[in-house]
């Protein structure tokens, strides 16, 4: 920017004023409000309501307080569902994240492998009911899996049920999880390592002390995204078992989606909110933990 | 300005963006279910696709129907033809009657010889049609009588025979045996008659004959429609009788007519009719259970003029007759004697005003019925019923439930609900259903006092269903009378079978069809009074059907098996399992067991349906008693009604329910699944007992030996064992179905050897504990 810039932007600052500045932020508002009446209309508003019927009855609407919460709380189901989710988040979320980044380093070391981005997001893109196909071929009864093992067993009506959840969520978020993780990585300045390296730093110390600090805005990112994802299993698990699967895979959806056929909707709307707020507080937690690694 | 006007567009696009797609859901009288089914709508002889103008104006304009009063004498119909400006009926006798004062008032004209008369007040496998010149065609069944005078049925001949205006009798030569489906006449005096594989064209003066075709699949109905001879089974042929060769296909008509092609109705009507009316040329008309439709014959489109669901059209059970164009109006003849005028109203609402939803999962014929016959007395009524699963949907139960519990949340649900498969606690619970207490007291008619309180809550009665069947055993009286216990029964078919080493002992096939069976007298056991699982009872249960079921198994030979397996009725490819007691006694019959179980409803009708109470069961010396079994005296209940509580039509909804039960509806209609109505019960004996209706079954057994079982008006030992049985009715099974379908899923594997008894026990909990505890 040359002198005369500056010159003209100051000149143009004295002569709007304050009054100016007043109305550009109006005019800001103008352009937000198509998009916070749709929020307020399609989110804000529905929230409200199932907060409402949280402590209403299901259907007459009277006021019941907390009894939802304590039904709920004390539902041999909902902490089933709640447990199971949590182990699947525990296992899923650690190992998705450290198996696409050790992927993404790989990848990252060998740039002609970065020329196939698009088919590691292609798990992605296979439809639920073609990965439960899929399922069905290799773990039903008669599936591939006995067939090579040689024996008959219902490995979605088993313990391995879990297993194949899991592996299920993982294959299909690998590629894509891997993807943010390589913008993440290129987002390093080349010349940090290279300062490190010329300091003696060895390639483990490398990735601790430089790639893995550097790495702590897309972590964060990724790792909501991650979580966000695990919630969509649901459907390859209720496409496979139905309302009532195996029940190590029964999982919250499952519960809210059984409670809404049976019109607990006070229970589901009390459910809702308690897994809401578990997750914002959970989203809250790693945001602090990663803002005081920061620090 | 500019910028002021910048800023109004911006606005009013904001707005636009927003409120896209806002608005009601449907319009308020079910438009939005309706494809061109609104095409009842509008001028005469046009179709108008909504019942709202662009405008947002109402259309206006609708058939309304009205009844023309028949002579008394008239107990059905078989025609209903045009002469010139005169309407002629051909009633169930025979005989032909004429209006020639736009059916006002009726002349008897002719009769026809006693012979006919006979043949068609007896058979019911007899056709009739009559020309316009007095000559008629008649072929029906004689069966010969025994030496004591008893109707011989292993003994029949079948006659096909013509008979002339003076009454001369001529045997039609050729036709000896055939069986003829159907027949109908033209205006140049032939008759043409349709057999499985062919059809005939015969003189009407002189009998003389000749195929007028072969065809590759069987005639169910003709219909001479100028000069097109229609010929109608499984697909849809035009015979053209001026060119005398087949002629071009309607494709359109064609696809059109497909879902009803094949069907069938009851003994001389239709289910469906084709009429070519005299003035418009090749416009034909159409009147299904779906209403009534115009198609230029090779035209492009078929347009409805009439929706069958706002009249007596939607109602299967009437039978179609005739349709003529009387003047603006339509005619259309039902063969129960009731003859309909419909007439375009311009004044009338395209739509009556106010919508009535009637769910259920299934398709019962007998709720279709009752909406059918409420739909007509109530015009300002525009009454749907939907049932989800009986559709080519390819939805889910599951699904069903999602919407309709959307739908009720929303307080959009149906205003009446079938809870056949549904959890009747849960919408109690959930205050989704109205008290019908008032509504069932102000009837004065009398209800099954242990279905009643099946369905009473806090002192309240939130649902009551209309049938009600009960479980029985039947066998020999003196070896099933003391068998009350399932450990009786098992303990009887350990014996049978020690006794009689081969063969059957009960009429059931596989391990399901058996647990289905002795489920019936046991499911209500399986629940505990905490909602948990009654392990011991299924325990006991699975441990009981497993000596019962490995005592039947352990007789039956290679061949019977295999017997079995061709008899086997399968639906979408799977086993189809059915507990109707005359369904059993059937299967027992084929195989020779002394023992049949199955469930007895208490409709007295021979109509399309038989119950065992019909069936003469001392004729095969046999007896029935309450099913053996760990919750005994249960009944099953069926096509349970019950009303939204939010519903906009409360009043009318309730009005249905109780019209449903009434004996007014029994009256007017064959009930086939039975009643909970004392009153009911008394008015179908009654009925019974006036028409004195009686059909015959043919059984044939396993080395194809027949047998023929008289199916009629019940005795009064019948109707007496019919009532102690409903006297003795504990109350209504309500186990609930997840669990149910547990037990019959593992009890399966226990009864075939893949578990143990205990194994399978652990799976059904397995299986249902994340359910009950939901």
């Amino acid at each position: 920017m040359g002198l005369k810039d500056k010159d003209r932007v100051g000149k143009i600052n004295k002569s709007t004023g304050i009054g100016r500045r007043k109305r550009g932020g109006s005019r800001g508002l103008w352009f937000l409000a198509p998009s916070l009446l749709g929020v307020g209309y399609l989110v804000l508003l529905p929230t409200g309501d199932v907060l409402r019927r949280s402590f209403t009855t299901a259907l007459s609407g009277q006021w019941v307080g907390m009894a939802n919460y304590g039904n709920v709380l004390t539902n041999p189901a909902f902490r089933l569902a709640a447990g199971n989710t949590l182990v699947f988040l525990g296992i899923c979320l650690p190992l998705l994240l450290a198996l696409s980044l050790l992927l993404a380093l790989v990848v990252c070391r060998i740039p002609r492998l970065e020329r196939f981005k698009a088919l590691y997001l292609l798990p992605m893109a296979v439809p639920a009911a073609t990965v439960v196909l899929v399922w069905r071929l290799l773990f039903s009864k008669q599936g591939f899996l006995n067939a090579w093992m040689g024996t008959h067993v219902d490995f979605m009506g088993e313990r391995t049920a879990l297993l194949i959840l899991v592996g299920s969520y993982v294959w299909k978020n690998l590629g894509y999880t891997m993807v943010l993780w390589l913008a993440g990585l290129k987002a390093i300045p080349a010349q940090l390592t290279e300062a490190a390296r010329v300091d003696g730093a060895g390639r483990v110390r490398c990735f601790f002390r430089i790639t893995l600090p550097n790495l702590k805005g897309s972590a964060y990112t990724i790792t909501v995204l991650s979580m966000l994802n695990a919630f969509k299993s649901f459907r390859e698990a209720y496409l496979v078992s139905g309302a009532y699967p195996q029940q190590d895979i029964y999982l919250l959806q499952h519960l809210f989606q059984n409670w809404y056929t049976k019109l607990d909707m006070d229970k589901l709307a009390a459910g809702a909110i308690l897994l809401a707020l578990a997750l914002g507080t959970l989203s809250l937690l790693l945001q602090r933990l990663w803002d005081r690694a920061g620090d | 300005m500019k910028k002021r006007m910048k800023r109004i567009l911006a606005l009013g696009l904001t707005a636009m963006l927003l409120l896209a797609g806002c608005g009601p859901s449907g319009s308020e009288n079910g438009g939005g279910g309706q494809d061109s089914a609104a095409g009842n709508t509008g001028t005469p002889g046009s179709a108008v696709g909504n019942e709202e103008g662009q405008g947002g104006q109402e259309v206006m304009g609708r058939y309304m129907e009205s009844p023309i009063e028949l002579p008394e004498e008239i107990e059905g119909l078989r025609d209903l033809r045009l002469a010139g400006e005169e309407a002629e009926l051909i009633a169930w006798d025979g005989s032909l009657y004429r209006s020639q004062d736009q059916g006002q008032s009726w002349q008897l004209e002719s009769q026809p010889p006693e012979e006919v008369q006979q043949a068609l007040n007896m058979g019911v496998d007899s056709y009739y049609c009559q020309n316009r010149s007095g000559s008629s065609v008649l072929g029906y069944t004689q069966f010969h009588k025994d030496e004591e005078g008893n109707t011989d049925f292993e003994n029949s001949s079948r006659l096909n025979l013509l008979f002339l205006a003076d009454g001369s009798r001529i045997p039609l030569e050729g036709l000896e045996q055939e069986y003829i489906n159907t027949a109908v006449w033209d205006e140049n005096g032939y008759f043409y008659l349709g057999s499985s594989d062919r059809v005939y064209r015969v003189n009407g003066q002189d009998g003389s004959m000749e195929v007028l075709t072969e065809l590759s699949t069987r005639c169910d109905y003709l219909t001479v429609c100028g000069q097109y001879l229609m010929i109608q089974g499984e697909d849809l042929q035009i015979y053209d009788l001026a060119e005398n060769k087949m002629g071009e296909e309607d494709p359109v008509l064609d696809e059109f007519i497909k879902p009803w092609l094949g069907q069938y109705a009851d003994v001389g009507s239709r289910a469906y009719l084709m009429y070519l009316s005299p003035q418009e040329e090749k416009s034909l008309y159409l009147v299904t259970d779906k209403g009534l439709y115009r198609h230029t014959l090779y035209g492009s489109t078929v347009e409805q003029l009439i929706d069958g669901s706002l009249c007596s059209m939607g109602n299967s059970m009437l039978g179609l007759v005739g349709v003529l164009q009387m003047g603006d109006a339509f005619w259309v003849a039902f063969s129960g004697g009731h003859l309909k005028q419909y007439i375009y109203d311009p004044t009338a609402s395209a739509l009556p005003e106010n919508l009535m939803r009637v769910w259920g999962l299934y398709a019962d014929e007998d709720v279709e019925r009752v909406v059918s016959a409420f739909a007509q007395s109530h015009p300002d009524l525009y009454i749907t019923y939907e049932h989800p699963l009986s559709e080519d949907t390819g939805m889910t139960k599951e699904d069903a439930l999602k919407v309709l519990s959307t739908e009720l949340a929303t307080g959009n649900g149906p205003d009446v609900l079938l809870l056949d498969g549904l959890s009747y606690d849960t919408y109690v619970e959930k205050g989704v259903l109205a008290d019908l207490t008032a509504t069932l007291e102000g009837t004065g008619e009398r209800y099954v006092d242990a279905v009643r309180t099946s369905y009473q809550r806090d002192g309240g009665q939130y649902a009551m269903p209309m049938a009600m069947s009960l479980p029985v055993l039947m066998g020999a009286r003196d070896q099933i009378q003391n068998a009350a216990s399932l450990a009786d029964l098992a303990d009887l078919a350990e014996a049978a079978r020690a006794s009689r080493p081969q063969g059957f002992l009960f009429g059931f096939s596989g391990a399901r069809e058996a647990l289905e069976l002795l489920a019936i007298g046991s499911s209500d056991s399986w629940m505990n009074e905490n909602g948990g699982i009654n392990k011991e009872a299924v325990q006991e249960f699975l441990t009981l059907a497993r000596r019962i079921y490995d005592a039947q198994i352990s007789g039956i030979t290679a061949r019977e098996a295999e017997a079995m397996e061709e008899r086997q009725m399968l639906v979408d490819g799977r086993p189809a399992i059915r507990t109707d007691a005359g369904y059993q006694l059937g299967n027992a019959m084929f195989f020779g067991s002394p023992y049949a179980m199955g469930l007895v409803n208490n409709s007295l009708s021979v109509v399309g349906s038989y119950s065992i109470m019909a069936v003469e069961l001392e004729l095969l010396d046999m007896a029935l008693v309450p099913m053996p079994g760990q919750s005994r005296n249960m009944g099953k209940a069926s096509n349970i009604l019950a009303v939204n509580e939010a519903s906009k039509v409360k009043e009318q909804a309730l009005e249905l329910v109780a019209y449903a039960l009434s004996t007014r509806f029994c009256q007017e209609n064959y009930l086939l699944g039975g009643t909970v109505n004392w009153d009911v019960l008394e008015a179908q004996v009654r009925k019974e007992q006036e028409e004195e209706m009686e059909s015959c079954i043919g059984f044939e057994d396993i080395n194809g030996k027949e047998y023929f079982i008289n199916v009629g008006v019940p005795s009064q030992e019948d109707i007496d064992t019919l009532r102690q049985l409903m006297e003795s009715c504990q109350g209504i099974s309500k186990c609930d179905s997840r669990v149910y379908e547990a037990v019959v899923e593992e009890g399966q594997r226990a009864l075939n050897g893949e578990l143990t008894v205990e194994e399978a026990v652990k799976e059904i909990e397995k299986k249902v504990t994340l359910y009950l505890a939901e």
